[in-house]
């Protein structure tokens, strides 16, 4: 339910084009609001992984601003966890390890934060291999792992750039479930890039549906579907909101291949 | 037979096949010990000259440790410098590289005049053993996952967790293959310079051994000597060899038995 009041943060006109010439965005326009799972839809190179690294701070926009509600600088935004399209885990460190990462770099001490790293673990369901090492687990354990990294600080925003594209479908279909899950718990907002229509429709309060080459916004579509089941999966509503958002995908590649 | 037992019991009894060989060629033909002696005089040779073949094999290993020891801080700390700074890695890298290329044979007789013997014979065990140090582990700071670099950056990481949390045991592998090979080439250092500054009389390192027996004649203790060598040289890499399994056994693929 995207609040009424003030985004969380707002893109205005964002354009980013990279050094070697490729322009990735141009002027995009984007609200994202507090506490709402929002996706970012469209095809591959349609920038949507740069928009969400623009959010994290990560990278800097060319042209446009990228404002906080809370007037924080979005270089410097606390409160932001990071989940990657692969795992990104730390080869040489335990899972108990590379979850406490983000609060050692933040100077906290192991034994102070233990508790936490171990509630972190319990939410995504993998206490039983603090111990393991990430090569010791399967694709699905390591981004259980990794979304347990970006939860341990409790963050007020979840960007996640295409998190379970690598994974196969029953691990997947389980840690959509999840993760909505942990979406009602927390209370947190989540913006998830993906180039999959029946995972945002899925997922999703609202699906932002992208042009590529340069990246902007071609249509927002509200999904309103309270429950997030199997049933909801394989609900007649679910299919007509995939018919609905797949066709929004193609006016927006097609436009795309027009101005081309 | 099984695996293990295999790969001790092939080795062990293709030596004893070539010892044998050697023994009954020697008998044979009835060639006499100034040109080739038998293995059982070299061993009663190694036997008799023990006193004097330990002293020089201490003093060489000592050397060829100093050597590797410098070399492995020179080469860890100057590609971690290189890594902070690019101004100094393009000012010296150059350099390091034509240290490298420059055959160590042919410095070994300029060092001993400007350097006191032992500081000579030390410098050369440095120069051969250094770069493989220096380039391996700068390769390995200069691969570490861009996304794990940017989920530092993204929760403040300095400079200096950046380093120790990060590049360096990302680079442990390659830093490790390379302190590997700079076992084995102090060594071969050290008997270079030891070699050239026997020849001017002075020195009593086991390459000393080796020279001064050349020109005595006295070919049973040249194979003693020499077989003291490999031995010294066999124990370093099983030495560094067994480092780097402990260092990594938990998490690269380098350290890890895979069963079919």
């Amino acid at each position: 339910m995207p609040n009424s009041s003030l985004p969380l943060v707002s893109l205005h006109g964002v354009s980013k084009v990279f050094g070697s010439g490729t322009q990735a965005l141009d002027g995009l326009d984007l609200d994202v609001g507090r506490g709402e799972f929002l996706s970012l839809l469209g095809p591959s190179g349609c920038g949507k992984s740069t928009a969400l690294r623009i959010l994290a701070g990560l990278s800097e926009p060319s042209r446009g601003t990228v404002t906080w509600a809370d007037g924080a600088p979005a270089g410097l935004v606390r409160g932001i966890g990071f989940v990657f399209q692969e795992p990104t885990l730390m080869p040489w460190a335990t899972v108990f390890d590379n979850v406490f990462l983000p609060l050692k770099l933040a100077g906290e001490h192991r034994s102070g934060a233990q508790p936490r790293v171990m509630a972190a673990l319990a939410r995504v369901g993998i206490v039983d291999f603090a111990q393991a090492y990430p090569r010791e687990l399967s694709g699905g354990m390591r981004m259980r792992v990794s979304i347990a990294r970006a939860l341990v600080t409790e963050p007020r925003v979840l960007l996640m750039d295409e998190p379970f594209a690598a994974l196969d479908e029953i691990t997947r279909f389980k840690l959509n479930d999840d993760l909505i899950a942990l979406w009602r718990e927390l209370g947190m907002t989540v913006v998830f890039v993906t180039h999959s229509v029946f995972e945002s429709v899925y997922l999703s309060q609202r699906i932002v549906v992208m042009t590529s080459r340069p990246g902007r916004v071609s249509s927002a579509l509200m999904i309103d579907a309270p429950n997030r089941d199997a049933q909801f999966r394989t609900s007649a509503d679910y299919a007509a909101l995939c018919r609905r958002t797949s066709e929004a995908l193609s006016r927006a590649t097609s436009v795309h291949r027009d101005a081309a | 037979m099984n695996e293990r037992v295999l790969r001790i019991v092939a080795p062990v009894a293709v030596m004893a096949l070539g010892v044998l060989i050697w023994d009954l060629i020697v008998r044979l033909n009835h060639i006499p010990p100034y040109i080739l002696p038998g293995p059982g005089l070299v061993a009663s040779t190694l036997v008799a000259d023990w006193d004097i073949l330990w002293s020089s094999l201490v003093s060489t290993v000592v050397t060829t440790l100093e050597g590797f020891g410098l070399a492995v801080a020179g080469g860890v700390g100057l590609a971690v410098l290189f890594n902070q700074s690019r101004l100094i890695e393009h000012s010296l890298y150059p350099y390091a590289v034509i240290l490298q290329v420059t055959p160590v044979v042919a410095i070994a007789p300029l060092l001993l005049i400007y350097l006191p013997q032992q500081a000579a014979v030390l410098a050369c065990a440095w120069i051969v053993a250094f770069f493989p140090v220096l380039a391996n582990t700068t390769l390995g700071l200069n691969s570490v996952d861009h996304n794990l670099a940017d989920l530092f950056r993204l929760y403040g990481a300095s400079r200096w967790q950046m380093l120790w949390g990060l590049k360096i045991p990302a680079a442990l592998p390659q830093m490790l293959a390379g302190i590997k090979i700079a076992g084995g080439l102090s060594l071969i250092g050290a008997v270079v310079a030891e070699i050239a500054a026997g020849s001017a009389g002075a020195g009593s390192g086991l390459a000393y051994r080796i020279a001064e027996s050349g020109y005595r004649l006295n070919i049973p203790r040249m194979f003693a000597a020499l077989l003291l060598l490999s031995v010294a040289g066999i124990v370093i890499f099983a030495l560094l060899s067994l480092l780097a399994h402990l260092a990594l056994r938990h998490w690269h693929e380098s350290a890890m038995t895979r069963e079919l």
